[in-house]
């Protein structure tokens, strides 16, 4: 007794055909989307790993977010300060010329006035906002720093406090978001506004005016002091953001890597996938185109 | 009894075997592509021989019996594999929806919202106690939420669909059982009378086969030509020629409890065919991923909230709670809700000025941190949809090899049962030429016999 085959060959055709065709959608659904994963399914351990990799980036745009709104606070602070100093420098100058003795009190009285409108002025600088925020005064940000008030010494008083934001800008990196007036205006060591407060009274009068100079110049190099904390805040931003560009590039990397396709595997699979389907085709079109049925005439 | 009567009678049962034989030929190539047919073959034996003095003259050939050709033992197989690779279909079908709605190497899923959410939380620390970006934070949490209870939804949805295809698939388990009942009667009642009932046990096979891709089924010879079958947990569903009816009835949880007619639960043990499939999807898969989706609602809200109430609001009041939560992690992410409208209620200060950003910055590291079962929102997320993934890749391998091994068996029984046409034009030819043969005999028998009434003719 021979061994009986399956007569029934077809089925094995199809079987063939049906494989051949999920091998096909594979490889060009992976070139058409240029990624090997499409669904969890595909490979789960590189699913996992492309949500931290999502997860990560969304965290970087965000920073990178972040670090632009920084930018646009911390150089309003910067140029404001460079205001800051730029009319203390006038002001010093002014007080210099003030020493001079042999002025007139109209000259006098003109050159107190234009250090009191300093004064004024710097005021408002210390009051600068941005995007409705104070951002002199320190986390009490939702007012004014500074009110004039001719009671007071130096003829201003602080509102704000003396504490500072710290704001994330890469992950694990903190950065000073703000310097509060009462460090750089109103600081101990340096009194912007008594100082000129102080140098009018002595360029009116012509009394004390070196030792009122003198104060002014201290309260100069504190604030100049002082606004450096900007300067190392910009450029820590400015690190920051190359750091998360080239993070985002090896996120994107990694996530190629993870599910991204090789374009020649890829092309090479649908290759082979194309010339299975028409060999099985062929064969296919061979099977029982003869039976004994047809010598049978 | 070697006389002209005795050739013509055999001639005439050659004839009539051949065109029985011819019958069964033709019936074979009609049921060529008929499912579940087994070739018939007829099984020819020697008509008793005839003593005559001492010499013994054969009387022609019978027809026995006409056999159907199959392997009753790899019927049973294929109809074991055959419910399995049913079970792992009905299973993948409803899990491949499932993880598109988890679909994140394309973006799609629970993460982009998290991450929003968090993110909203980093941006309103860089201006504390602009409107605008609170407003931002309250909208990403709605995102959060909603992503929840949508998520939450569609899987309480999705059970419910897998949950509906109970009873229908009982149903059907119950038609089956009545009519292999039926055949079962039937075929007994054939073979008692020594019949043949070929037909019939095709007919039944073909049966179990669509039962077994329903529910585990287990198979015994009843005796007398019956086959009892069985389900889970030794559950009768045909003895002999009585069937027995699966039952449905809900659950505490108004799910579909699977019955044995004696009232004996069979949910918990049915775990093949098109059931076992749904039950599996239905009673661990879904409930599993839930959980998962509780326990991460919860996690993020018990975490935002703690850290949210430790902080000033914009009007200078200590927080109140972001998210609300059932007491309970079971339901959490179908009903976890922001409790607050007004953007000026988020407390993004610690010292309570407005312009102070570090319970902002406090709650937006919450991301960072083991806040869900012990690991980050993010790692207990992508665990998840992982532990998914390879659910789904484990069962599609096993679904390719199981259908490779069905195709294989149904191959070798198409080497046992089908029907070849070689083999049928010959016999064609085979029986065709017996039969010319015989008629050729009766010929020449009818010319014998002319001759012997012809011999008083010419003598007289």
């Amino acid at each position: 007794m021979t061994i009986r085959f399956n007569p029934d060959l077809y089925s094995d055709v199809v079987a063939g055909l049906n494989n051949n065709n999920v091998q096909q959608s594979t490889a060009f659904q992976e070139l058409s989307t240029g990624r090997r994963v499409q669904q969890p399914s595909d490979d789960p351990s590189a699913t996992a790993d492309v949500i931290n990799i999502h997860w990560q980036s969304a965290q970087t745009d965000q920073y990178a977010q972040n670090v632009n709104n920084l930018q646009g606070l911390l150089q309003t602070a910067d140029s404001t300060m460079s205001s800051v100093i730029s009319s203390l420098n006038q002001a010093i100058s002014l007080g210099v010329q003030s020493g001079d003795s042999t002025l007139s009190p109209t000259n006098r009285a003109t050159i107190a006035t234009q250090v009191q409108n300093i004064g004024k002025q710097i005021l408002t600088l210390a009051n600068t906002s941005f995007q409705g925020t104070y951002i002199f005064a320190g986390t009490k940000s939702g007012q004014p720093a500074y009110v004039a008030n001719p009671a007071s010494p130096n003829g201003v008083t602080y509102q704000g406090n003396s504490n500072t934001n710290q704001v994330e800008v890469a992950p694990g990196q903190t950065v000073t978001m703000n310097t509060p007036g009462s460090q750089l205006f109103t600081n101990p060591s340096g009194d912007v506004f008594a100082a000129l407060t102080n140098l009018a009274t002595a360029a009116a009068t012509g009394n004390g005016v070196p030792a009122a100079v003198d104060q002014l110049k201290t309260a100069f190099d504190t604030v100049n002091a002082q606004r450096t904390q900007y300067g190392t805040s910009l450029n820590q931003l400015q690190t920051a953001q190359t750091f998360l560009a080239t993070n985002k590039l090896g996120l994107s990397t990694q996530e190629n890597s993870a599910v991204g396709i090789d374009l020649a595997q890829a092309a090479s699979d649908v290759q082979k996938a194309l010339t299975q389907r028409s060999a099985i085709l062929a064969a296919g079109g061979k099977i029982q185109n003869v039976s004994l049925l047809d010598y049978l005439k | 009894m070697a006389d002209l009567m005795g050739s013509m009678s055999i001639a005439l049962g050659a004839l009539k075997n051949n065109q029985e034989a011819l019958d069964v030929t033709t019936n074979n190539i009609a049921n060529q592509n008929t499912p579940g047919y087994s070739r018939q073959r007829v099984n020819f034996s020697e008509a008793s021989p005839i003593q005559y003095g001492n010499l013994q003259f054969g009387s022609g050939a019978q027809v026995d019996n006409i056999q159907s050709i199959r392997d009753q033992v790899l019927e049973f197989r294929i109809n074991a594999e055959t419910g399995r690779q049913s079970s792992l279909e009905s299973f993948l079908q409803p899990m491949q929806q499932l993880q598109a709605g988890f679909n994140e190497a394309t973006g799609t899923g629970l993460q982009s919202s998290i991450s929003s959410f968090f993110n909203s939380l980093t941006q309103l620390s860089t201006n504390p106690a602009n409107v605008p970006m609170r407003q931002n934070v309250l909208t990403a949490a709605q995102g959060l939420t909603q992503a929840f209870n949508n998520a939450s939804s569609n899987l309480t949805t999705m059970r419910a669909t897998q949950d509906q295809q109970v009873p229908t698939v009982v149903q059907q388990i119950n038609t089956l059982a009545s009519s292999i009942a039926q055949l079962n009667s039937r075929i007994s009642q054939f073979s008692a009378g020594g019949g043949n009932s070929g037909v019939l046990e095709d007919q039944r096979n073909q049966l179990i086969h669509q039962m077994a891709s329903l529910i585990n089924v287990t198979m015994v010879d009843g005796g007398h030509g019956t086959i009892s079958v069985s389900t889970a947990m030794g559950a009768a569903l045909v003895v002999g020629q009585q069937s027995f009816a699966l039952k449905t009835a809900a659950n505490a949880q108004g799910l579909q409890d699977i019955q044995a007619s004696d009232g004996t639960s069979l949910t918990a043990a049915i775990d093949a065919g098109q059931l076992g499939g749904i039950l599996k999807v239905r009673d661990q898969e879904i409930p599993q991923l839930q959980t998962k989706l509780d326990t991460m609602a919860n996690g993020i809200a018990t975490a935002v909230n703690a850290a949210h109430t430790a902080g000033i609001d914009l009007n200078g009041n200590p927080g109140t709670n972001l998210f609300t939560v059932p007491a309970t992690v079971a339901g959490s992410a179908a009903g976890i809700k922001v409790n607050i409208t007004d953007p000026k209620l988020i407390a993004a200060s610690l010292d309570g000025t407005v312009g102070d950003n570090a319970n902002a910055l406090t709650l937006s590291k919450l991301q960072g941190q083991n806040i869900v079962a012990g690991q980050t929102p993010v790692d207990y997320y992508s665990n998840t949809v992982s532990q998914l993934g390879s659910d789904i890749q484990q069962a599609t391998i096993e679904s390719n090899t199981q259908s490779a091994v069905v195709q294989q068996l149904q191959n070798q029984r198409n080497s046992i049962s089908g029907v070849s046409m070689d083999e049928e034009a010959a016999n064609l030819v085979r029986f065709q030429r017996a039969y010319q043969a015989a008629a050729k005999v009766v010929t020449t028998i009818d010319q014998m016999t002319q001759t012997v009434l012809n011999m008083g003719v010419g003598g007289a």
